[in-house]
């Protein structure tokens, strides 16, 4: 299975080449933009798209403004079977600790000005139609959320890995680009979040509706608004989450691929 | 210029079309208390107003708005000084930096804690109390909330339901100027309207207001986007440059 790993927090710092082998970094134009991506060939001989949402280098544009229209469109033209995506995020169980990783099991969205469809208007009967005709067009039909067996690819490769790792969890998506007053976290924690970003949608919406199966690790980075006083004020963004993360997901990647 | 701006819909007096790059506000500059004071009535876009404060030299901005009580201990006539607050307006904008990576502005403290004691300065009358914390529930506009979701709010925690108060709090806050919000109580929710907000009432806010604050910024909100700036992500005068 041909997979595409979405890069997240601290993306942008990795030297690539320090992972695996890396090719050109070659860009995609889609209807919604231009998509950048780099080809990996990991240790095992396994060939894995890498795209880094936030851009190179620096963070370019934060969460709310990441192009995954033209992400995952281009993920499915360049022949991506499975997303493997990962997030930095902030912590609402009480269980978790800053440093631990989450493979979320849903999704709560609570975006607000985002475009969730790559059909043209709001959902619709028509547009539902077309959403399904095209889901049913490719083999499989795509999970409601997450695709398990890439959840337990990443689960495993992360245990192998010494990562302290959870394998359940909502994951809530505001809209940002500000983070939440200590209302909102609680009003999350109570709707049953345990972790708290702003990436994951519409990007796991995008990639259901292009048939792509999609799994997504969490990096807990900090405490949520309000929070830290009572656990932490632990704070880590660093280039080695991003690092921890890459490796994680390839060795996922390769698993998957045989 | 005024080193105070009032965000509120339709004060009292001439207002003059300010232009934005989000569309016009209308301003009314005035003296009050010794001190020159900017009210701003907000244009269509929520971020025209906050824009508006910054461009006419204010550091803070004291958003009024009306809204509904969710917790029973509230009346209408009732001040309500929010310091927290939950978001549920959507479709606007919710920033001044779309297509850019700033990293995050922090909610916490959700308001000035310098601004809301000033405002908590204004005299309590037997019918006119004022809370000086609570909750803010920002009600997606322009329609009263419905019976579900006023019970759904007070199951977050929700004081009052207002409408006007955000994006436009947390936009001031990407500008970093101070922000606080005075919610003036004008009926139980699902009720009727049962108090108007009228100018006397306004104008005692504002003399309490003006005579507690210090002239001196001692809080932290100017230095919001200090991190974006230190590394260099952000130019002197970044907010010059917006547009739509």
């Amino acid at each position: 299975m041909r997979v595409c790993i979405f890069g997240g927090t601290a993306a942008y710092h990795l030297r690539l080449e320090d992972f695996a082998r890396a090719g050109e970094p070659f860009a995609v134009d889609t209807p919604d933009g231009r998509a950048h991506f780099t080809g990996l060939t990991t240790a095992g001989g396994a060939q894995v798209l890498f795209n880094s949402r936030h851009g190179q280098g620096a963070l370019e544009r934060s969460a709310a403004f990441v192009n995954h229209r033209a992400n995952v469109w281009a993920a499915r033209h360049l022949g991506a079977e499975v997303i493997l995506s990962w997030n930095g995020c902030g912590a609402l169980d009480a269980l978790l600790s800053v440093g631990d990783l989450l493979v979320p099991h849903d999704v709560l969205d609570q975006t607000r000005a985002r475009r969730y469809s790559y059909a043209p208007s709001t959902p619709n009967g028509a547009a539902q139609a077309r959403w399904r005709r095209r889901a049913d067009a490719l083999p499989g039909t795509p999970p409601p959320v997450f695709w398990e067996p890439a959840r337990q690819a990443l689960l495993a490769a992360a245990r192998a890995q010494g990562h302290n790792v959870h394998a359940w969890g909502v994951y809530a998506c505001t809209e940002g680009p500000r983070l939440e007053s200590r209302a909102e976290i609680a009003m999350l924690a109570g709707a049953g979040a345990a972790v708290v970003g702003m990436t994951l949608s519409p990007e796991v919406w995008l990639a259901a509706e292009l048939g792509l199966r999609y799994a997504s690790l969490c990096a807990v980075t900090n405490w949520a608004t309000g929070l830290a006083e009572q656990h932490s004020n632990a704070r880590r963004f660093g280039p080695e989450v991003g690092a921890a993360c890459l490796r994680v997901a390839l060795a996922a990647a390769e698993a998957l691929a045989t | 210029m005024s080193d105070l701006a009032i965000l509120m819909p339709c004060p009292s007096g001439a207002s003059a079309p300010y232009a934005t790059p989000f569309g016009d506000a209308h301003v009314q500059e005035r003296v009050l208390g010794g001190r020159a004071l900017a009210l701003i009535e907000p244009g269509d876009d929520p971020r025209a107003g906050p824009w508006a404060a910054r461009a006419l030299g204010a550091t803070r901005l004291a958003i009024v708005c009306t809204g509904a009580a969710l917790n029973r201990l509230l009346r209408p006539l009732d001040w309500l000084l929010p310091d927290d607050y939950v978001d549920q307006t959507r479709g606007g904008p919710t920033t001044y930096f779309t297509e850019r990576g700033l990293g995050y502005v922090q909610q916490s403290p959700a308001f000035c804690p310098e601004l809301r004691a000033a405002l908590a300065a204004m005299p309590e009358r037997p019918d006119a109390r004022v809370f000086d914390r609570g909750t803010l529930v920002a009600a997606p506009a322009p329609r009263p909330e419905t019976p579900a979701e006023a019970r759904w709010w007070r199951g977050l925690g929700g004081d009052v339901a207002a409408w006007g108060a955000q994006p436009a709090a947390a936009l001031a806050r990407e500008l970093e100027l101070c922000v606080a919000v005075a919610c003036y109580v004008v009926r139980a929710a699902g009720a009727a309207d049962d108090a108007w907000l009228e100018a006397p009432e306004v104008e005692r806010l504002l003399a309490a207001l003006v005579a507690a604050l210090p002239a001196a910024r001692g809080c932290a909100c100017g230095e919001a986007l200090a991190a974006a700036r230190a590394r260099g992500a952000l130019e002197m005068d970044w907010w010059k440059v917006l547009s739509v």
